[in-house]
C-alpha cells in the first residue's frame, strides 16, 4: 500500500515536471530573455533531472503524513536501534522511531525554512541594494560600508551569538533570523546591477519623460535585476538548508522532537560507529536536495547570461 | 602602494568598529539583563562583581556603556568569562593557535587542490575530466561540512581504523614522545579534520579558478599568443595561468569566513581544542561575554584576511598599484 503511495508521488512529480517543461518550451518559442533562458534550462539534461528531483522532494514534503510509513515521533523501545531492513528501509533510531519517516517529515522543515528565509533575505537585500544603487552618492557609500562590515562577521558566528543570547527559538523566529542575516551579499549584487542599469538610455528617457522615482524603480529597475536575484535565491536556498542543518546539529536550530535533517544527524553522532544509518540518510537527503538547487541555480545563471545567449 | 595600504588599514578599523557595534546592539537587544545575571550568579564574588560593573559601566546609561565598551575593546579587554572564570582574551588566546594550525593547513591544501582542479577543468573544457571533476566539485560544494566530517570519521577512524577520532594529540602519550614523534602524532591527528576542510573549500576555489581561467583564455592577448605560433602549452602556462591566478588571491578574503564556519563544526566533530569548540561550549554555558568576544575576534580575523588579500593583489598586479597612486 505504502509503495503505491510513493509511486503516485513519483508520478505526480513527473507530471508536474512535464507540464512545466511544456510551458517552458512554449515560452522558449516566444523569445525574450526568460523564454530563452527556460528553453535553455529545458535542454540542459542535468538541470531537468535536478528539477524533477526537487519537485519530487517538494511532493514528499507536501504529502509527508501520507507518504511516511510511520508516525515520525512514535517511540517504540522494542524496535530501538535496528539496522536498515525491509520494514524500516533507513533503520530505526535509539528510541525506535522510523528514520525514513523522520527524513520524510524533515523535508518539510528543511524546504519551508529554506524557502521562507530566502524569500525574506532577497526581499530585504533587493530593496536595500536597489536604494543604495539608485540614490548613489554618499548614501550609497555609507550603506555599502555597512554591508562590508556585516559581511566581515562570519554568518555562522552571528547566528551562534544570536542563539546564545536569545536561547532556544521557535521555527518562525529561526526563519526570521536566517532571513535577516542572509541578505548582505544579495544587496551587493543588486546594487552593482542597478548602478549599470541606471545609466542606460531607457532609464534616462523615462526620467526625461517625467516618470517618478517609484515608477522607474518598479517598472524599469526591478525587472532588470530579477535574473540576478532569481539565481542568487536558488543558490541561497541550498545554503540556508545547510545552515539550518548545521544549527540544528549544534542543538540551537530546530528543537527536538521535531525532526529536521540537521538534528537527526546530531542524534546519531554520539554512536556513529554503531548506528551509522541514523546520520547517513538525513545527510544524503541534504546533499541531494542542495545539489539539485545548485544545479538549477547554475543552469539558470548560464542560461540568463547575455553573453551565452548571444553565442547560442 | 603605501597610500593603498594606509587606506585599507583605515577601512579595516572602521569595519571592525561597526562589527563591534553590531555585537553590542545584539547584546543590548537580547532578553535578560547582564546586571541581574552578574548579581544572581553565585560564582561571582562580590568584589569581582563591583569591579566588573565599574569597568563596563553596567550601572550607567547606554551611550556611556557603549563608549566604555569600545574603549575596553580598543585596549584589548574583551571582558570576563563566567564559565571559564578568567578573562575572555585569555580563553581565546589558548584556543586560537589550535584553530590557526588547522586553518592554515586546510587553506594551503585547499588552494593547491582547488587551483589545480580548476585549471585542469578549464584547460580541458568539455572533456571527460572536466565533467567528472565538475560533478565531484558540485557534490562537495553541496555537502554540510559536519556531515562530511562525521562520514570521514566513520569510514577512516572506525571502519578502517587509520586515523584517531578526536583531539589534536594523543592524550597521556604525547608528553613522552620525542620531538619527531610529537610532530608525527600531530600530523596523524590533523589528517581527517584538515582533509574535510580542504575538500569543501577546494570545491569553491575550483569553481572560481575555472571561471577565471576561461575568462582570461578568451582575451585578445591570448589570441595574439596563439596567432604568433606559440605552442598551446606555452600559451596556457605562461599567458593564461599567470593572469588567471590573480583573481584567486581575492578568494583568500572569502575563504576565511568559510574556514571559520567550517572550523566551528569540524572542531565539534573531531573534538579539536580550538575556537569553534570554545564558542559551542560558551553557548551551552550561556556565557555571553565569551560568545561575543569570539564573534569580534572572528570578524577581526576575516577583516585581516581580506586586507592581506587586497595587499597581495596589489603586489601581484602592477595595474592596481598605478591606480592607487
Amino acid at each position: 500500500m505504502i509503495v503505491v503511495r510513493w509511486l503516485l508521488a513519483l508520478a505526480l512529480a513527473a507530471a508536474v515536471a512535464a507540464v512545466l517543461g511544456r510551458t517552458w518550451a512554449r515560452a522558449g518559442a516566444s523569445g525574450g530573455p526568460w523564454g530563452t533562458a527556460f528553453g535553455r534550462v529545458r535542454r540542459d539534461g542535468a538541470g531537468m533531472l535536478a528539477l524533477r528531483f526537487l519537485i519530487f522532494v517538494a511532493a514528499v514534503a507536501l504529502f509527508a503524513h501520507w507518504l511516511a510509513p510511520d508516525d515520525p515521533n512514535r517511540i517504540d523501545l522494542a524496535l530501538a536501534s535496528r539496522a536498515p531492513s525491509l520494514s524500516h528501509p533507513f533503520g530505526t533510531d535509539i528510541y525506535g522511531r522510523d528514520v525514513l519517516s523522520r527524513v520524510v517529515h524533515g523535508a518539510r522543515i528543511s524546504l519551508s525554512v529554506g524557502f521562507l528565509a530566502v524569500l525574506l533575505s532577497i526581499t530585504v537585500g533587493t530593496a536595500y541594494g536597489a536604494i543604495a544603487g539608485y540614490v548613489g552618492g554618499r548614501t550609497d557609500a555609507v550603506l555599502m560600508r555597512v554591508i562590508d562590515a556585516l559581511l566581515s562577521i562570519p554568518r555562522i558566528l552571528v547566528l551562534l551569538a544570536i542563539f546564545a543570547l536569545w536561547g532556544r527559538v521557535s521555527l518562525g523566529a529561526l526563519v526570521l533570523i536566517l532571513g535577516l542575516t542572509g541578505w548582505f551579499a544579495t544587496s551587493r549584487l543588486v546594487r552593482a546591477q542597478v548602478l549599470s542599469l541606471k545609466t542606460e538610455e531607457m532609464i534616462v528617457a523615462a526620467r526625461a519623460l517625467g516618470a517618478r522615482h517609484r515608477r522607474i524603480l518598479w517598472r524599469h529597475i526591478l525587472p532588470g535585476v530579477t535574473s540576478t536575484v532569481v539565481v542568487a535565491a536558488t543558490l541561497g536556498i541550498g545554503n540556508v538548508i545547510i545552515l539550518e542543518a548545521g544549527l540544528s546539529f549544534l542543538g540551537v536550530g530546530v528543537q527536538a522532537p521535531t525532526a529536521s535533517w540537521g538534528n537527526m544527524i546530531s542524534d546519531g553522532v554520539s554512536n556513529v560507529a554503531g548506528l551509522w544509518w541514523m546520520s547517513l540518510f538525513p545527510g544524503l537527503a541534504i546533499v541531494l536536495t542542495v545539489m539539485a538547487f545548485n544545479i538549477i541555480g547554475d543552469a539558470l545563471r548560464d542560461a540568463l547570461d547575455p553573453r551565452e545567449i548571444q553565442a547560442a | 602602494m603605501r597610500a593603498l595600504v594606509a587606506r585599507r588599514l583605515l577601512q579595516a578599523v572602521v569595519i571592525v568598529a561597526i562589527a563591534a557595534t553590531v555585537t553590542f546592539l545584539l547584546v543590548q537587544l537580547a532578553p535578560g539583563d547582564p546586571l541581574i545575571e552578574l548579581a544572581t550568579n553565585p560564582r561571582v564574588p562580590p568584589e569581582v562583581r563591583d569591579r566588573l560593573i565599574a569597568r563596563w559601566g553596567l550601572d550607567r546609561p547606554i551611550h556611556e556603556q557603549y563608549a566604555l565598551y569600545i574603549r575596553n575593546l580598543a585596549s584589548g579587554d574583551l571582558g570576563w568569562s563566567l564559565s571559564q572564570s578568567r578573562p575572555v582574551a585569555d580563553a581565546i588566546a589558548d584556543a586560537l593557535p589550535s584553530t590557526l594550525r588547522l586553518m592554515s593547513v586546510a587553506l594551503l591544501g585547499a588552494f593547491l587542490l582547488g587551483v589545480t582542479t580548476g585549471v585542469i577543468r578549464a584547460a580541458r573544457r568539455g572533456s571527460v575530466a572536466d565533467h567528472a571533476l565538475g560533478a565531484g566539485t558540485l557534490v562537495f560544494y553541496s555537502m554540510p561540512d559536519f556531515w562530511l566530517a562525521i562520514m570521514a570519521m566513520l569510514v577512516f577512524a572506525y571502519w578502517i581504523p587509520m586515523f584517531p577520532t578526536s583531539g589534536e594529540t594523543t592524550a597521556g602519550l604525547y608528553e613522552y614522545l620525542s620531538p619527531f614523534g610529537k610532530l608525527i602524532d600531530r600530523l596523524h591527528h590533523i589528517v581527517l579534520p584538515a582533509t574535510t576542510l580542504v575538500l569543501l573549500l577546494a570545491a569553491i576555489i575550483a569553481r572560481y579558478q575555472r571561471a577565471a581561467f576561461l575568462d582570461v583564455a578568451s582575451q585578445d592577448f591570448v589570441r595574439t599568443a596563439r596567432a604568433k605560433g606559440l605552442r598551446e602549452r606555452a600559451v596556457l602556462w605562461r599567458h593564461v595561468l599567470r593572469n588567471a591566478l590573480l583573481p584567486v588571491i581575492t578568494l583568500l578574503g572569502l575563504a576565511l569566513p568559510m574556514l571559520i564556519g567550517g572550523a566551528v563544526f569540524i572542531e565539534q566533530v573531531f573534538a579539536w581544542p580550538g575556537m569553534g569548540r570554545l564558542v559551542v561550549a560558551a553557548i551551552a554555558a550561556r556565557d555571553h561575554t565569551l560568545v561575543t568576544g569570539i564573534v569580534i575576534m572572528g570578524s577581526v580575523l576575516v577583516t585581516l584576511g581580506s586586507l592581506l588579500a587586497d595587499i597581495l593583489y596589489a603586489v601581484a598586479d602592477p595595474r592596481l598599484r598605478l591606480h592607487a597612486r
